[in-house]
């Protein structure tokens, strides 16, 4: 059985065994990307006879003329840059916190979990109330340290701040959980042998854990910049479907959005689509091309 | 530095002693072996000399100063662990430098010596490789000389070569013996194997149930077990054991009449059972007849099983053309080494004394005798 050669009956029966997932995938994933990249071309489109007229790069002309888009590059670049080295870094401190203390660690994880899985909706609902600039319980607790009220979800300059530090906080128990698996992958024993080889518990880190665990933070990093580039609805929530005071908070999607379900720009939306899709893969492959030198797989 | 134990315990939830009172010295420059059957209290020994683990009672000495209170680092022991533990992300030189790196040796001299131990190791063909692309071997030559690399004070090693396969494990028993030969660092090495135990060191400590049993040379404790699980932990194939009771009217000429009604058990090695009619071997203590039970031959080595005193005990001192049928009753001797009684609690009664020129028997000489 196991040194069987590939006939065409033992290929068919392969395909007959991969075909559920395989047309499930080629219809909702496959075909819509392909349709999508060539959508972004159809320059004259009828969206209910799919009917096209005329083919082009009038689309990307528009997007690349259009202040807004330029406006939902920056404001997503600054939701990336805000949100990753921070949600890396805040989950990795808890996890190490959470990893060395047993008392009711239990109890933490799921605290920290908690976030994650709950409705987005229900969290914005939450975070409306908690950055109200009246009764706010963020702004009430600045008082204690003189900051007058900030008005988090009007001010167009508080505006991004305010979702930057909501989604930091919804991702921390996923990141927290990540960071955990790594920890306790990591052999007890090199903590022991670096002990005596003489390193001091900040050196241990630096040396040995933190080496360690980079193929987890890279996980942890490449996931969190590949969600942070597709941010929408926590935006589309906390701001009551408006991206933001001011278009603050108008990211790539908000504006591919806009232009398919408000405006009926098809196109226009298919090209920010794989205008955003290129960001991504730009971006990804920048990561990847870093963790060749300082990820250490063992 | 000589590591000196006074009136050590040490019991993990003040029940079980798993170290019961013991005291002993291991001598300065030299190797000395931890042997014992697992939970023997060998491991826990080690963890106590270097600092991992701190005892209950008693006082640890490195020289003349008092270690019981210090820690693994102020002790300076280099340790070698059973699956080596090097850093994976760290290439074979940086494995070594670290400790260095940690004292903060400057680079240039870390390096420098890193290259010296690889040296002395003989990996320095290997040095910009990961431990990952290293054979096991290797592994543990670079283990070693990272725990050397901080010129520790004594060298700790763990059960270093039961990851290793069996050639590779008698090549780096040598190669251990010969690094500490060159270095002459105080080294403690942990095994539950007595082979690998008796051919690298210069003392063997032999342990039971958290107590020294024993702690001479490999000879002497070959030759001279203290107590019957001495003499059943130490030596292929394991010493045959009768009842005393079974045989003791053949031995009645041989042993004084205190040891004829205390003696509950006698052992005999395999190879001091010869053939009765061995022309060359002068030296027999007493002839004595059994039954030939099965004969087989491995090699060079010719077993052979024969029913004595109601036990079916091994003999390894026959040639094939010695032997006769298998069923048959056979007539052997018995040489003067190798042959113990013990009594009840276990401890050798006969021979109270052995004169130490007598020179150890391995199997091979009484086969070609």
């Amino acid at each position: 059985m196991i040194k069987q050669h590939p006939t065409i009956k033992s290929t068919l029966i392969a395909f007959a065994y991969l075909a559920p997932m395989l047309i499930i995938t080629l219809v909702f994933n496959i075909y819509p990307i392909f349709k999508s990249f060539a959508m972004s071309f159809y320059t004259k489109y009828d969206f209910f006879t799919d009917k096209v007229s005329a083919l082009g790069w009038a689309n990307y002309k528009f997007i690349f003329s259009d202040p807004d888009f330029y406006l939902s590059v920056r404001n997503t670049m600054i939701f990336v840059l805000g949100v990753v080295p921070f949600s890396v870094l805040l989950s990795l401190i808890i996890a190490l916190l959470l990893h060395r203390v047993r008392f009711l660690a239990g109890l933490f994880k799921t605290a920290y979990f908690l976030p994650f899985v709950t409705s987005t909706v229900a969290i914005s609902l939450v975070w409306q109330w908690i950055y109200n600039d009246q009764y706010g319980l963020l702004n009430a607790f600045l008082s204690h340290f003189g900051v007058h009220p900030i008005d988090w979800l009007n001010d167009p300059h508080w505006a991004m701040p305010a979702l930057i530090i909501m989604t930091i906080w919804k991702g921390l128990g996923f990141n927290i959980i990540l960071f955990l698996v790594g920890l306790s992958n990591i052999d007890k024993r090199y903590d022991q042998v670096a002990q005596i080889d003489g390193a001091n518990a900040w050196q241990r880190f630096i040396h040995v854990t933190l080496p360690l665990l980079s193929p987890m933070t890279f996980l942890v990093s490449v996931t969190s910049v590949i969600s942070g580039f597709k941010v929408f609805d926590e935006i589309f929530v906390l701001f009551g479907g408006s991206p933001g005071p001011g278009k603050s908070t108008l990211t790539i999607v908000f504006y591919l959005y806009q232009k398919f379900y408000s405006e009926w720009k098809y196109g226009i939306a298919a090209a920010s689509g794989v205008v955003l899709f290129l960001l991504i893969l730009v971006v990804t492959i920048i990561q990847f091309w870093y963790s060749r030198k300082h990820v250490h797989y063992a | 530095m000589d590591v000196k134990f006074q009136n050590v315990s040490l019991a993990y939830d003040n029940v079980n002693n798993i170290l019961n009172n013991i005291s002993f010295t291991i001598p300065e420059g030299q190797l000395t072996c931890l042997l014992g059957p697992s939970g023997c209290g060998k491991s826990t020994t080690l963890n106590l000399i270097s600092g991992l683990l701190s005892p209950t009672d008693g006082q640890i000495f490195f020289g003349d100063q008092n270690v019981t209170k210090k820690d693994a680092l102020a002790r300076k022991v280099g340790m070698v662990f059973q699956n080596y533990a090097l850093y994976p992300h760290m290439t074979v030189l940086d494995n070594i430098c670290f400790p260095m790196k940690m004292a903060k040796v400057k680079k240039a001299d870390r390096l420098k010596r890193g290259r010296e131990l690889a040296a002395l190791v003989h990996v320095e063909t290997e040095l910009s490789k990961k431990p990952s692309e290293l054979s096991g071997g290797q592994q543990q030559r670079v283990a070693i000389a990272r725990a050397l690399a901080k010129s520790p004070s004594i060298l700790l090693l763990d059960e270093p070569l039961s990851n290793l396969d069996a050639r590779l494990r008698v090549e780096m028993r040598e190669e251990i013996r010969r690094i500490q030969k060159e270095t002459g660092v105080t080294t403690v090495f942990v095994t539950h194997d007595q082979e690998e135990a008796i051919h690298i060191a210069d003392q063997i400590m032999v342990l039971n149930e958290g107590k020294i049993q024993q702690f001479t040379t490999p000879n002497r404790l070959y030759d001279q077990p203290n107590n019957l699980f001495v003499a059943k932990f130490i030596g292929s194939p394991i010493i045959n054991t009768i009842p005393f009771a079974n045989v003791r009217d053949d031995f009645k000429t041989v042993v004084p009449n205190k040891v004829f009604s205390d003696g509950t058990t006698i052992a005999i090695r395999a190879e001091s059972i010869v053939p009765a009619t061995d022309p060359h071997d002068h030296l027999t203590l007493l002839p004595l007849s059994g039954t030939q039970v099965q004969s087989n031959r491995f090699g060079r080595e010719t077993s052979l099983s024969l029913n004595y005193g109601g036990q079916t005990i091994v003999a390894d001192g026959f040639r094939e053309q010695d032997l006769g049928r298998n069923g048959k009753p056979l007539q052997f001797a018995l040489r003067p080494q190798g042959v113990f009684v013990f009594n009840q609690s276990g401890e050798r009664v006969w021979p109270e004394t052995i004169t130490a020129n007598v020179s150890p028997i391995k199997p091979t000489e009484v086969i070609h005798a």
